[in-house]
């Protein structure tokens, strides 16, 4: 199987209207020339090759696949402009996963993926969470994941992963 | 080649190795895990080449329409724009000849110039630069295409009544003698339940396939569950050799069953495959609608007569369904008939065609449930006794009552005379509270203000077990080898489902040779040779284990023989007296006499491969009636359509649901769900928890939340998206308590059975005697949606 990043030849070509803007993803500083109605979902995607990031409500901002987080906060990056975010640090699945954060080893232990393509969302969105909350509720779980869509139904295995990963931070 | 015995033959004997580890096992990580979760795993919406260009469907604006013509230049002229592929182009060569039964008339649902439902892609498909351009160039081509519009039907009956056209032979269908049935009824009801809005898969990931060319080999990325299906396809197409057709299964993004047996994954890669050679470039096909594009099969009207005596037996259900269009041969009483000792049946079945979009199943066998749930709780509600008193009193198959089975057919089969459904029942009805929670209809409200309700269902387990060669379009088979570094690969082509098969097989393979499980790989994405079953999730595990485990046998053996002929710590030494245990070979009398496998991989090539056919061809030839040994009049007669030499499904499933049903607003909180599966085996707990899980959330979503809306004016679909359809989310549904229960009474290896349809399907209507049992009247009309509770209460 092949992937390579995405050619940008025919995105590019009317530089008069690309914005120039600084990222940092996860912790590695980036500039990036963008259309002014470039989303963050497209830009990360396409010019870093992040496939964390889904697509799966069209975007739509219905079902939480593309969530990242930036400066902090979990946001939709299919409802979020790429220009919108210059000088700002964005997290992805691929960096929690690198980072070695307890809710991924979690979710791993507690099988929270069947098809896999809403996983990542779930995961950033749990990180996040944990981020603001070490120590959440089962009620406070479900309040922050209860707008991603999972359509294999794995939903409470999540709320298992991000319990054991507050334990493990607590430690 | 060895001849099998046919104790060999009978896999659901098959021993568990006696010094398993992992078979069985809970925390084993699923192979696919880090990949998933990281966000690596590629999905074939990832997959990006050089130079690869875009391409995306037009889209009918109308619900029943025909191009009248069309102007592309405008759009032609676009920047960005490459081709325009039309419906009238001459090098289009379609429809190439259906591939399987099961997909007789819908394989080229693209570009058609009919609409045949809205949204349906019909036309032309357009190439640019960039996704955004092609839809700027859809924008200008919609606007140059000039329509002729037709009068629509949506609803099924009408369309019966104005005589349109059927998408199946009506089904005319009897067992025993239902008319006699009636005559030994102590009472007969009749009632309607009417499946009225659809529900579709909503699948996650959108239709999507890549191909490239190099010179006259095309190379695929396909998305969609049987990636061997491409070949004959684009073989067909093209003229050229399946050698030079190379197919990728990447994974997908809930696929589940319905769109793959549509053809639209097959559609799409044969036109990538089409306009990467004209335009000389990799495509990428896009269509964002596909997930809309096509329905469950349950939608439609049931009419029901039961007649049964005074203790709950029943003796006889006639069955008229109309429901819409499908392209596989089933009808609704098929899990009456496999569940039930039920004697005399009858249904007539009509399909008539609407301008709806086409149709399938998925967590295949809701049409089927459906019925199950209604005739045991109907006949409860009448008689005022309690359902599973019901459901325990007609327990069987075909006709023939559980204490027949435990004589005829368990001994005969090696099987325990354990009692499933018993036992499932009552595990879900002290894990709810059953005895304590149940009571007369609309007889509980709560502090809260709302009505208590309770509901059950229970019915077959099962699993699609392939007992006969001719249901199989191509060869089924698996290949394993040992790395020279003594790491183990399953060879074995099929997409991901999501169901974590390929951690299934790894850890069977691990047992069986007796190495640990990080040591072992399923390769599945590539073509090795072998392909792997596919058509159902709940076949994934079951069909495909016989040729793993049988490859897994042959591959111990020759390692323990070539150890006694390569390595010097085995010399003089036979096979029998030697054993695998964590990937060293040792000798059972000196287990300090120990070699790893790595030892004898680097000196000699091991590999094996088994095909399904040699451990089904003696079942095959065989007829039913030798195989049952019953009373002549016994046939196993369910499957005539499909499965001639089915046999019995030994196990259940029993569910059971709390709600509580606000009579102010009529919404319906599902708060409590007791799952129980009767499994057989379970190879994966975590795993089937998991199909549980998503079973229950989507079975009981299809009952209440999800649902396509139509305006009845333009048949123009409402909400075609995930903002306006209902997939559940979390919180939508309450707790879910999940049972397993291993009798080993099913036809799977070792006695085991798949769950990943299973409760979809089974739970599809179960709020209906739920909801009965909270407000004391019977909504027949499904999805239950609040209106028609308010309604409800309103009469009572």
């Amino acid at each position: 199987m092949r992937l390579e990043k995405a050619h940008s030849t025919f995105y590019d070509k009317n530089l008069a209207h690309l914005n120039k803007i600084k990222l940092i993803v996860n912790g590695k500083p980036y500039e990036f020339l963008v259309k002014p109605n470039m989303t963050l979902r497209d830009l990360l995607r396409k010019k870093l090759g992040l496939t964390s990031i889904k697509d799966m409500c069209h975007g739509e901002g219905a079902c939480g696949s593309c969530t990242v987080i930036v400066d902090g906060r979990p946001v939709l990056s299919c409802l979020t402009l790429a220009v919108d975010c210059d000088g700002k640090s964005v997290e992805t699945a691929e960096g929690i996963a690198d980072s070695n954060h307890p809710i991924f080893e979690a979710y791993i232990k507690y099988h929270t993926m069947q098809c896999g393509y809403c996983t990542p969302g779930f995961l950033v969105t749990a990180k996040a969470l944990l981020d603001r909350n070490p120590n959440p509720t089962e009620e406070e779980i479900r309040e922050a994941l209860g707008g991603n869509i999972c359509r294999c139904g794995t939903y409470p295995m999540h709320i298992l992963a991000v319990m054991d990963a507050a334990k493990k931070l607590k430690r | 080649m060895k001849v099998l015995t046919l104790e060999e033959k009978r896999w659901w004997l098959w021993q568990v190795p006696e010094k398993a580890k992992y078979i069985g096992k809970r925390g084993l990580p699923r192979k696919d895990a880090r990949d998933k979760a990281s966000g690596r795993a590629l999905y074939c919406r990832d997959i990006c080449l050089p130079g690869m260009v875009y391409a995306k469907s037009l889209n009918s604006p109308f619900t029943h329409a025909k191009i009248k013509s069309m102007d592309t230049s405008r759009a032609e002229k676009l920047p960005g724009v490459l081709y325009v592929l039309r419906w009238d182009d001459p090098e289009i060569k379609w429809p190439p000849a259906p591939t399987s039964s099961m997909r007789p008339r819908l394989l080229a649902p693209y570009l058609s110039p009919m609409a045949e439902f809205y949204g349906m892609a019909v036309g032309a498909i357009v190439v640019a630069e960039d996704e955004e351009t092609c839809d700027e160039a859809l924008k200008i081509l919609m606007e140059d295409t000039e329509w002729e519009e037709y009068p629509f039907i949506l609803d099924w009956e009408e369309a019966l009544e104005k005589g349109a056209e059927e998408m199946m032979a009506p089904v005319n269908w009897e067992f025993g003698n239902v008319e006699e049935g009636f005559k030994q009824a102590d009472r007969v009801i009749e009632f309607t339940v009417r499946k009225s809005e659809e529900d579709t898969w909503a699948g996650v990931e959108g239709g999507v396939a890549v191909a490239a060319w190099q010179g006259d080999r095309v190379e695929i990325w396909h998305y969609g569950h049987g990636p061997f299906g491409v070949k004959t396809i684009l073989s067909q197409f093209y003229g050229i050799p399946e050698s030079n057709i190379i197919v990728h299964a990447p994974y997908h993004g809930a696929l589940f069953g319905g769109i793959t047996w549509l053809g639209y994954p097959d559609a799409l890669a044969a036109i990538a495959a089409l306009l990467a050679r004209k335009l000389k470039r990799p495509v990428k096909i896009l269509d964002d609608y596909t997930c809309f594009r096509g329905a469950e099969w349950q939608l439609g009207t049931y009419k029901f007569k039961v007649g049964f005596k005074n203790d709950g037996t029943i003796t006889a259900v006639k069955l008229e369904t109309v429901l819409v269009g499908q392209p596989l041969p089933e009808h609704s009483l098929v899990k009456l008939l496999k569940s039930t000792k039920i004697p005399n049946m009858a249904i007539h079945a009509v399909w008539p065609k609407v301008n709806r979009p086409h149709r399938m199943c998925y967590r295949h066998g809701s049409q089927h449930c459906n019925v199950v749930v209604y005739v045991i709780n109907r006949v409860a509600a009448e008689l005022g006794m309690d359902p599973t008193e019901v459901a325990l009193k007609n327990d069987g198959w075909h006709g023939q009552s559980m204490e027949w089975i435990n004589e005829h057919i368990k001994p005969a089969e090696g099987f325990p005379k354990r009692d499933s459904l018993k036992e499932v029942i009552e595990i879900g009805k002290k894990a709810i509270g059953w005895d304590e929670k149940w009571h007369p209809p609309g007889a509980k409200r709560l502090p809260n203000g709302k009505y208590h309700g309770i509901g059950f269902m229970a019915v077959e387990q099962w699993a699609w077990v392939p007992f006969t060669v001719g249901n199989f379009p191509r060869p089924i088979s698996a290949g394993i080898k040992v790395n020279k570094d003594g790491s183990i690969e399953i060879l074995g082509w099929r997409s991901d489902g999501g169901t974590a098969f390929s951690t299934a097989y790894c850890q069977v393979v691990a047992d069986e040779i007796g190495v640990p499980y990080e040591s072992v790989f399923h390769s599945h994405f590539e073509d090795h040779g072998f392909v792997l079953w596919q058509m159902g999730g709940s076949a994934g595990v079951v069909s495909n284990l016989i040729p793993i485990i049988a490859a897994a046998r042959k591959v111990k053996q020759m390692i323990l023989e070539y150890a006694t002929q390569l390595l010097g710590s085995f010399n003089g030494k036979k096979p029998e007296e030697l054993d695998i245990e964590d990937g060293f070979v040792f000798e059972k009398a000196n287990p300090e006499n120990k070699v790893h496998i790595s030892e004898v991989a680097r000196r000699i090539t091991i590999f094996a491969s088994a095909d399904l056919y040699d451990y089904i061809e003696a079942i095959a030839n065989r007829k039913s009636s030798e195989v049952y040994k019953g009373p002549a009049s016994f046939q196993p007669r369910t499957f005539e359509l499909i499965e001639p030499y089915a046999r019995p499904n030994l196990i259940r499933q029993a569910h059971f649901v709390e709600v509580e049903v606000d009579p102010e607003t009529g919404k319906i909180d599902v708060t409590n769900v007791v799952v129980v599966n009767d499994v057989g085996r379970a190879i994966n707990p975590d795993a089937i928890n998991g199909q549980q899980y998503g079973g229950a959330y989507m079975g009981l979503a299809r009952n209440h939340m999800e649902a396509i809306y139509y305006d009845p004016l333009t048949g123009v679909r409402l909400n075609d998206n995930l903002l306006g359809y209902c997939v559940p989310l979390m919180n939508d549904i309450g707790k879910i308590d999940c049972h397993i229960v291993e009798t080993g009474m099913a036809y799977g290896p070792y006695g085991m059975a798949g769950c990943s349809e299973a409760l979809g399907a089974a739970l599809s209507m179960v709020l209906g005697p739920a909801v009965y049992n909270a407000i004391g009247k019977w909504i027949d009309d499904f999805p239950i949606t609040p209106d028609k509770v308010l309604e409800a209460l309103s009469k009572a």
